[in-house]
């Protein structure tokens, strides 16, 4: 019986699992302590500049009023406070430490309730991009 | 609190945003001052243009 040889298929190689659970790792860490992820890479500056700028935009926040919106319970007739909740949640630790000592009750009568609502909001969305570009870094895109 | 006025706290709004931004876009310092700075800088301009165009729309 004649005796084929039979080429292996070429698979191309997934990124090893180390290497990507690690990053996810240090994603988590800069989610949780903004700029840590930068800083972990070397990124001396711009992890400092997040680190301080960011829980800084939450602080003033809070100072301003603002309230911390919350997943649960859970409201779908209210999508837009879902929403809120998960971009003040992309702060990290600053929002369960926050929320923990009871700040961000939110008054809605002050005249500054809306823009300490915007500066808390945006602080999480931009900690949500600074986590986006240190998965990028993690895994050597930049 | 000191930050009673209103484009008091946007100046400082989008001194932060741009400051973020910035850095986070650029890796060169002279870079991140200039996007960060043309950030702000936009951000307070278009307000104040917005601003003044919702004053002659009529309540």
């Amino acid at each position: 019986m004649a005796s084929r040889k039979q080429k292996a298929p070429i698979v191309k190689a997934p990124p090893p699992p180390r290497l990507a659970s690690s990053a996810l790792a240090v994603c988590a860490l800069s989610w949780l302590v903004p700029g840590v992820g930068h800083l972990w890479f070397g990124r001396r500056q711009k992890g400092l500049v997040f680190l301080v700028m960011l829980p800084l935009m939450f602080a003033i926040g809070i100072a301003l009023k603002g309230r911390l919106f919350s997943l649960l319970p859970l409201d779908l007739g209210d999508p837009l406070v879902a929403l809120a909740a998960l971009a003040d949640l992309g702060a990290g630790l600053v929002y369960f430490v926050a929320k923990g000592l009871g700040y961000g009750a939110g008054q809605v009568v002050a005249v500054t309730y809306e823009y300490g609502n915007a500066f808390m909001i945006v602080a999480g969305l931009l900690n949500s991009l600074v986590v986006i570009d240190v998965y990028d870094i993690a895994l050597g895109r930049k | 609190m000191a930050l009673h006025s209103h484009i008091l706290i946007m100046a400082v709004f989008a001194v932060c945003v741009g400051a973020v931004a910035g850095v986070l876009l650029k890796d060169e310092v002279r870079e991140q001052v200039r996007t960060g700075g043309a950030i702000a800088g936009g951000l307070v301009g278009m307000a104040i243009v917005v601003g003044w165009l919702l004053y002659f729309l009529p309540l």
